[in-house]
């Protein structure tokens, strides 16, 4: 809980300082593991593994700075905010805000719930960015542990260890974004809402769409379809209920063809992309998002193409993802198809893929998106694999 | 669970050794603090001229299109940014204000007449990085260096919310830092200035002809509008006054020193030592204790 108010953050350039703290921090991390391990959560194999995970976490924070990630600062502040006063005294925790002199303000939560929930855990020191990336790893490393017993069968946990360690996932579970809380959320709320827990269904459903309203709208085609039409009890409902939401979308096609356009702006103002107003190309009637939906799924499960090292590196992990699907599709292919639970999740799946790939340009900011929607899809197929087997053998 | 009630045995047991490692580490902070030198902070709120915010580019257009007003600071912070720790900038500082010999006077050899290089940690490890792709490594003090020195010296952010531009800087020479933040806010104004000059003569030039060809009242109205504006420009920028660069509020020096932070450099020290001897402890618990062969549930 310690941290320096005179000064925004440490890093690097201060050696002394932040090895002291996030040592610190570390050592309180695996003694984590450690508890979780004499009480017979994880074996020692994992445990390693995860030490591991949490030494990655700390070097990868000692070559990132504000340059790369420029939002990474917001979430520091606004968890020392909270831990110093108990009130977010930053306006930046509460609203968001744009521009200058008559600007558009906005209540937001998107830095400041993050900042409530890592404020949970009581990581003894956080004077660096890396402080908040290990409690992100903490994060994750619980929802292992409630994974753990849905998944059981020694494969599907080797196959969630591959995913831990996509350059995506380990990366951006390493750094203080609020990314890593969305994806914990999404599985979450996903098991949930499968599970019919209508309660935490909800509350994590606020959740995600305070932290990421993208994503909420998402999920929210997810829980009305559970849990106002069933559409996951009966394949004719679940076709009327996909009729209704095309039909709502025919309805509200000016609305929906305003926001798209609206994050497809945002988003290249905010990669300074959009070099004059000609480059952009607003779509203009739903009829060509249906169009091309499909072709973008497709798009949005390879990207980024091959044009330099580093998006090469993560080429090869949108392969390794669509090898795990694909390979996880072929053991229940046939009893998947006519599973109108299945399919609905496979539609929530492919709707935040195809919405990322409409809207972000930027490779790199796509990938931070889009690794959520695809590591939780993978993550139901192989509870779904587990859960098939058990009928099975019953 | 049993283990686990072990555990928290055998670290009460080592109550003593986890006071001991504490104390030292507390020790050590103490020592670490009195030996760190006291810093100051200085700040200067800055924004872009009024009369600069004027007409229209695609940053205005896209801004409008999101719903918001044109931002006046959040574009021109990365123009001041850019132009603030420029080679250019740094040149011209460096020929007004002698920076080199200002900052690495000390270096400077009167036999020789020429600098001595600078051998620190990061120059030895830049030499031997070069060495490796057999590029010469020479670290003496010059233009580049300069450079260096500034941008890790002072740094520029933008507040969203107030709209202002700060640079500031924590520093032990408070007095040296403060002159070199005056000067190069100078030096960035007279950039911003060089560039523009040309530009306003041609469009001086050009409004001055479609006047003189134009007989229509209204548009002859709206061009010397407009050419009484690019007048005032050119009048402005021929002058010393600062052009670009607005200064909301002037440059601020701490009263005392806010660095180090006493009670958060003991209490990091103590810390640690407390999550050291506790992990220590672990790590023998568990090499004594711990069955790798255990598996989970």
């Amino acid at each position: 809980m310690l941290f320096d108010s005179g000064i925004d953050y440490y890093s690097f350039s201060n050696p002394l300082i932040y090895l002291l703290s996030e040592f610190s921090n570390l050592i309180f991390c695996f003694l984590f593991i450690f508890v979780f391990t004499l009480l017979k959560k994880i074996n020692s194999r994992e445990a390693i593994f995860w030490v591991f995970l949490f030494v990655m976490a700390f070097f990868i924070n000692i070559f990132i700075n504000e340059n790369q990630f420029p939002d990474i600062g917001g979430y520091l502040r606004c968890v020392r905010d909270i831990r110093d006063n108990f009130f977010f005294d930053e306006l930046g925790c509460q609203i968001i805000q744009s521009g200058g002199g008559e600007n558009l303000t906005l209540y937001s939560f998107k830095r400041g719930l993050p900042a409530i929930i890592y404020s949970i855990i009581p990581m003894p020191s956080i004077s660096t960015f890396a402080s908040i990336g290990l409690i992100n790893k903490l994060y994750l490393f619980f929802l292992y542990i409630f994974l753990k017993p849905k998944l059981v069968d020694r494969k599907n946990l080797l196959i969630l260890g591959i995913i831990l360690i996509l350059p995506s996932m380990l990366l951006y579970s390493s750094l203080g974004l609020r990314d890593n809380l969305i994806f914990c959320t999404q599985v979450l709320l996903l098991f949930s809402i499968i599970k019919r827990r209508l309660f935490f269904s909800t509350i994590l459903l606020v959740i995600l769409s305070a932290i990421k309203i993208q994503n909420g709208l998402v999920f929210s085609f997810l829980y009305i379809g559970i849990f106002i039409f069933q559409a996951d009890k009966n394949l004719k409902i679940f076709f009327l209920y996909c009729f209704l939401v095309i039909l709502s979308m025919l309805a509200m096609g000016d609305i929906l063809l305003a926001t798209i356009n609206y994050f497809k702006l945002a988003f290249l103002s905010e990669d300074n992309a959009i070099s004059s107003i000609s480059s952009y190309s607003p779509f203009t009637s739903v009829f060509e998002l249906i169009v091309i939906s499909p072709l973008s799924f497709i798009e949005g499960m390879i990207r980024p193409f091959p044009q330099s090292i580093s998006t090469l590196v993560f080429l090869l992990e949108s392969i390794v993802q669509i090898t795990i699907i694909f390979w996880l599709l072929r053991v229940n292919y046939k009893r998947m198809i006519i599973n109108p639970q299945f399919l609905i999740v496979l539609l929530t799946f492919v709707i935040g893929i195809v919405l990322n790939d409409l809207v972000i340009e930027n490779d790199f900011t796509y990938i931070r998106y889009k690794y959520t929607f695809a590591s939780m899809f993978i993550i139901y197929l192989l509870a779904y694999k587990n859960s098939s087997q058990q009928i099975k053998k019953i | 669970m049993d283990t686990l009630i072990k555990y928290f045995h055998e670290i009460k047991s080592n109550k003593k050794s986890i006071i001991i490692s504490v104390v030292i580490f507390l020790f050590l902070g103490f020592i670490f603090v009195i030996n760190e030198t006291p810093k100051y902070s200085i700040s200067i709120a800055v924004n872009q001229n009024n009369e600069e915010t004027q007409g229209i580019n695609s940053n205005n257009i896209v801004s409008l299109a999101l719903g918001q007003s044109s931002s006046n600071a959040s574009k021109f912070y990365y123009d001041l940014n850019e132009a603030l720790f420029s080679m250019d900038v740094t040149k011209s500082y460096e020929e007004k204000y002698n920076g080199i010999q200002r900052f690495f006077g000390g270096f400077y050899n009167e036999e020789t007449k020429e600098y001595n290089q600078i051998w620190n940690i990061s120059n030895r490890l830049s030499f031997i990085k070069f060495s490796l792709l057999g590029v010469d490594y020479n670290p003496i003090p010059n233009l580049y260096l300069l450079n260096n020195f500034i941008r890790g010296t002072i740094s520029v952010s933008y507040d969203e919310f107030a709209d202002l531009i700060y640079i500031s800087s924590l520093t032990d020479s408070p007095e040296q830092i403060k002159k070199l933040i005056s000067d190069l806010i100078t030096e960035t104004d007279n950039y911003f200035k060089t560039l523009e000059k040309n530009q306003i003569n041609e469009r001086i030039n050009f409004l001055t002809k479609e006047l003189s060809s134009i007989s229509s009242l209204s548009q002859r109205d709206a061009i010397s509008r407009i050419l009484q504006n690019q007048l005032l420009k050119k009048s402005l920028v021929s002058t010393n006054e600062l052009y670009k660069i607005k200064i909301i509020r002037g440059i601020e020096v701490s009263e005392y020193p806010i660095q180090p932070n006493v009670m958060f450099l003991i209490l990091l020290f103590g810390m640690f030592g407390f999550f050291l001897i506790v992990g220590y402890h672990t790590f023998n618990f568990v090499r004594n204790e711990f069955s790798w062969d255990s598996s989970s549930d």
